[in-house]
């Protein structure tokens, strides 16, 4: 995996007042426009979860993949996106994924080449992030953004000339 | 993470994509007040200058420089700065959250109304960039609201919505910031888009001061009317048949108690489509001094045109203020019309006026007013350069 500018590493800990994760690999979305870093966190003892990371931004996502029956045109930036009864997202973008990386260990994941579609949609804190590949079925990620410091990371990268 | 980036010899713009390895060149080379590289603190937080642009807006075709800066904690940022004025800009997981209207919101308290919707053109780019500034700028539609110092920008794209909250920042504070010499930053013409104009009065705080005043006003006022003692010292009735060779009355003396306090002289006249006139002369007994004031009193009425009507008044009065304690009489030198021959006085020690009040509340009002004048006159000025200006319909 190429160096990026991120503060995170495979091993960095994230202490939250209920649980505590440790990151154990991670799979970096090289983007049309973007960057996402998909960091597999271990938690309770062998379960997982995604914490997504890009420019200083977090969203968590405990959710398993899950399948999205819709038409895939409905993913758009600007568009209402409802992933349930009770939840209604907007697009925030569309990207094509022009490269991918993994490091680590990671818990499921479903695209392991480039070329597919990532859209994100967000609601206030609510998110999800969907993948898009026109020969396979829509899988997506539900969660919510967090902010970084209350992620409480311990054992990061310091980039001591930024401070 | 870096997708483009130019050539610091050639400065040719290199996309470093998967996918796209085309190039862009620019006409002519421009230097950046904050060389790349440069680091600088704002609010607390480390930047580093990673690439400089320059946009130009494809409607009205001007241009203004951006600074695109990174922390690795943090994300990135933009310093934008057009006619030397600078706002830094982040972008926001979330958009204003009571974004009902296209043309204005309100958000954290603050009433944001939309000052711009532009297409912009990359005119020259030179540094590093996490994304295609220049086909990610061609194919943005930009929108700004602004609620000084504060705004909002929101880009939209086929591909992309993101919202962006910047704050004003004066060239002292970029100076400050990034640790060059304020001399260097380009000089500020007119009114920034966001700058606070006479942002150390808040109006609220202006129009809540004054109420406050006008409330201690009003006590004041209420507690000198009800604690003044309209005491009479004098009563005298004058007919003009009273006066033999002498050309001038003089009333009994009177004494006037307590230290300095008003003085209030009621001249009451019969006349009727008439005039009186006098002169009138307080003078102290013991030491001479003396206080003249004349009273011009006209009183008209009649019916004209199905209508009645009245002009002046029979009645005069004369308020003196701060008169010593002492024994008072007054000289008066009347002038009678040809039906007028009488008039009475009545002297009044220690009356409340109303003048002072209504002094102090024009003082008072001075400065509110010539404040929001001035304000208004600042506001048309920033949104002279707007499409939306709320000001429009009253210019045009």
């Amino acid at each position: 995996m190429p160096e990026d500018w991120s503060f995170l590493k495979v091993g960095s800990v994230c202490e939250l007042p209920q649980q505590t994760f440790t990151l154990v690999g991670r799979c970096r979305l090289q983007l049309r426009n973007e960057y996402k870093n998909f960091w597999c966190a271990e938690y309770a003892g062998g379960k997982c979860l995604y914490l997504v990371e890009s420019f200083g931004s977090f969203s968590i996502f405990l959710s398993p993949w899950t399948d999205y029956n819709k038409e895939a045109s409905k993913l758009r930036a600007g568009k209402s996106i409802k992933i349930s009864s009770d939840v209604t997202l907007t697009g925030e973008y569309v990207e094509k994924c022009e490269g991918l990386s993994f490091e680590g260990e990671l818990g499921p994941w479903p695209f392991i080449k480039p070329g597919f579609f990532v859209v994100q949609a967000s609601a206030g804190s609510k998110t999800a992030v969907f993948f898009i590949d026109p020969k396979k079925n829509i899988d997506y990620l539900s969660g919510e953004k967090i902010t970084s410091d209350r992620l409480n990371f311990k054992n990061i990268i310091e980039w001591n000339e930024w401070k | 993470m870096t997708l483009a980036m130019t050539c610091p010899s050639c400065g040719i713009y290199f996309r470093v994509g998967q996918w796209d390895k085309s190039m862009t060149t620019f006409g002519s080379s421009y230097e950046p007040v904050l060389p790349l590289g440069t680091k600088g603190k704002i609010e607390g937080v480390v930047y580093e200058v990673m690439g400089f642009t320059i946009k130009k807006e494809q409607k009205y075709k001007y241009d203004w420089r951006e600074y695109l800066l990174f922390n690795p904690f943090q994300g990135y940022a933009f310093l934008s700065e057009y006619d030397g004025h600078w706002n830094i800009v982040w972008p926001i997981e979330n958009g204003p959250t009571k974004r009902t209207a296209e043309s204005d919101f309100y958000e954290g308290g603050l009433h944001y109304q939309l000052y711009q919707k532009y297409k912009a053109k990359v005119i020259y780019a030179r540094g590093e960039f996490f994304f295609d500034v220049v086909d990610l700028t061609d194919s943005t539609q930009n929108s700004e609201y602004i609620g000084p110092p504060y705004m909002y920008a929101l880009e939209v794209s086929d591909d992309s919505l993101l919202w962006c909250k910047g704050e004003y920042m004066t060239p002292q504070e970029v100076a400050s910031a990034f640790n060059v010499p304020v001399k260097n930053l380009p000089g500020k013409k007119g009114i920034g888009y966001t700058q606070p104009v006479m942002a150390g009065v808040k109006p609220g705080a202006i129009v809540g001061l004054t109420f406050f005043i006008l409330l201690v006003l009003v006590a004041l006022q209420f507690f000198f009317s009800g604690t003044a003692a309209e005491k009479i010292v004098y009563q005298g009735n004058f007919s003009q048949t009273m006066l033999k060779d002498q050309k001038f009355f003089v009333t009994p003396s009177f004494q006037l108690d307590g230290g300095s306090k008003s003085l209030n002289i009621d001249i009451i006249t019969p006349v009727q489509n008439d005039w009186f006139f006098g002169e009138f002369s307080l003078i102290n007994d013991d030491t001479g001094t003396e206080i003249i004031f004349t009273k011009d009193i006209e009183y008209y009425q009649g019916y004209e045109d199905g209508e009645s009507w009245t002009e002046g008044s029979p009645y005069g009065e004369a308020f003196l203020s701060q008169i010593p304690g002492g024994k008072y009489h007054i000289n008066i030198y009347p002038e009678f019309s040809t039906s007028s021959h009488d008039f009475t006085i009545v002297v009044k020690r220690d009356v409340a006026t109303m003048s002072n009040f209504f002094v102090t509340l024009v003082a008072l009002a001075l400065f509110p007013v010539g404040f929001f004048i001035r304000k208004n006159i600042l506001e048309k000025r920033r949104w002279s350069e707007s499409d939306y200006s709320p000001y429009a319909s009253y210019e045009d």
